[in-house]
């Protein structure tokens, strides 16, 4: 299973942050979020300022090769300084019915499907990954530790 | 037209116009699953126990908001859930659950 950096909140996420903590607009109601693989370069590859999955720097995986998001399931943000939110079960993609190519990012989002989607927060996989035909693709559930899962801290 | 391509056709015209919810079931001719039908060969243990195995209920999700292509959900072997895009031309490959 794949070790993953910690997660960078995109353009999108960080308003809404900041919108809700200082009492400017009201938080979004919950709602489920999905985590998306991209094939993106690993460096420079993906920019901060995208705020929907329509954005020219990701590439996701195709839906043709039976690919869809998966639900993250995180954790309510930790009470603690730096506060983190990680993903509590192991996420599972595929079976894929062709070769999805090499996924580098996780892409968490805020739509099971579609590039009106908008973007939460990217996260560099530690090792690509690339599935052949038939197979499926794991990562770690979070624990709260840094390289566990797909976690995000602010 | 022969009675199997009706079955076909009409398990196809099923999934493609579900309701959000409904469920089904993947049933492959030949017990393979649907990674397996895909490679057309024997997958890994390891990979045949994440597989969509023939007999697995499925609940259809949402129809994709770009390509219109239906998302299933399921349960894996292992007990998580999982999501998969079904391409039209493998919607044959789930009856839906009466």
């Amino acid at each position: 299973m794949p070790l993953l950096s910690a997660g960078q909140l995109f353009q999108y996420a960080e308003q809404q942050a900041l919108n809700a903590v200082f009492l400017k607009s009201q938080s979004p109601a919950p709602a489920a979020t999905y985590m998306a693989l991209d094939t993106s370069a690993t460096s420079g590859g993906i920019n901060s300022t995208a705020t929907t999955m329509a954005d020219a720097s990701l590439h996701e995986y195709a839906t043709s090769t039976a690919y869809a998001r998966q639900s993250y399931g995180p954790v309510s943000a930790t009470a603690a300084s730096p506060s983190l939110i990680y993903n509590t079960g192991i996420l599972t993609w595929g079976p894929f019915t062709s070769a999805p190519g090499t996924a580098n990012w996780g892409i968490c989002c805020n739509a099971a499907s579609g590039t009106a989607a908008n973007t939460i927060a990217a996260y560099l996989l530690a090792s690509s990954r690339t599935p052949s035909i038939g197979d499926s693709l794991q990562a770690a559930a979070g624990t709260g530790s840094a390289g566990v899962g797909f976690l995000c801290q602010v | 037209m022969p009675k199997n391509s009706e079955g076909k056709s009409s398990r196809t015209e099923a999934l493609a116009q579900a309701t959000e919810g409904d469920k089904f079931v993947y049933v492959h001719p030949e017990g393979a699953g649907y990674g397996q039908h895909a490679k057309g060969d024997v997958l890994t243990a390891e990979m045949t126990e994440l597989d969509l195995t023939d007999g697995t209920e499925v609940t259809l999700l949402e129809y994709d908001a770009d390509s219109g292509w239906p998302l299933i959900e399921w349960t894996d072997a292992t007990g998580i859930n999982r999501i998969t895009t079904i391409h039209p031309d493998d919607m044959y490959l789930f009856q839906a659950r009466n």
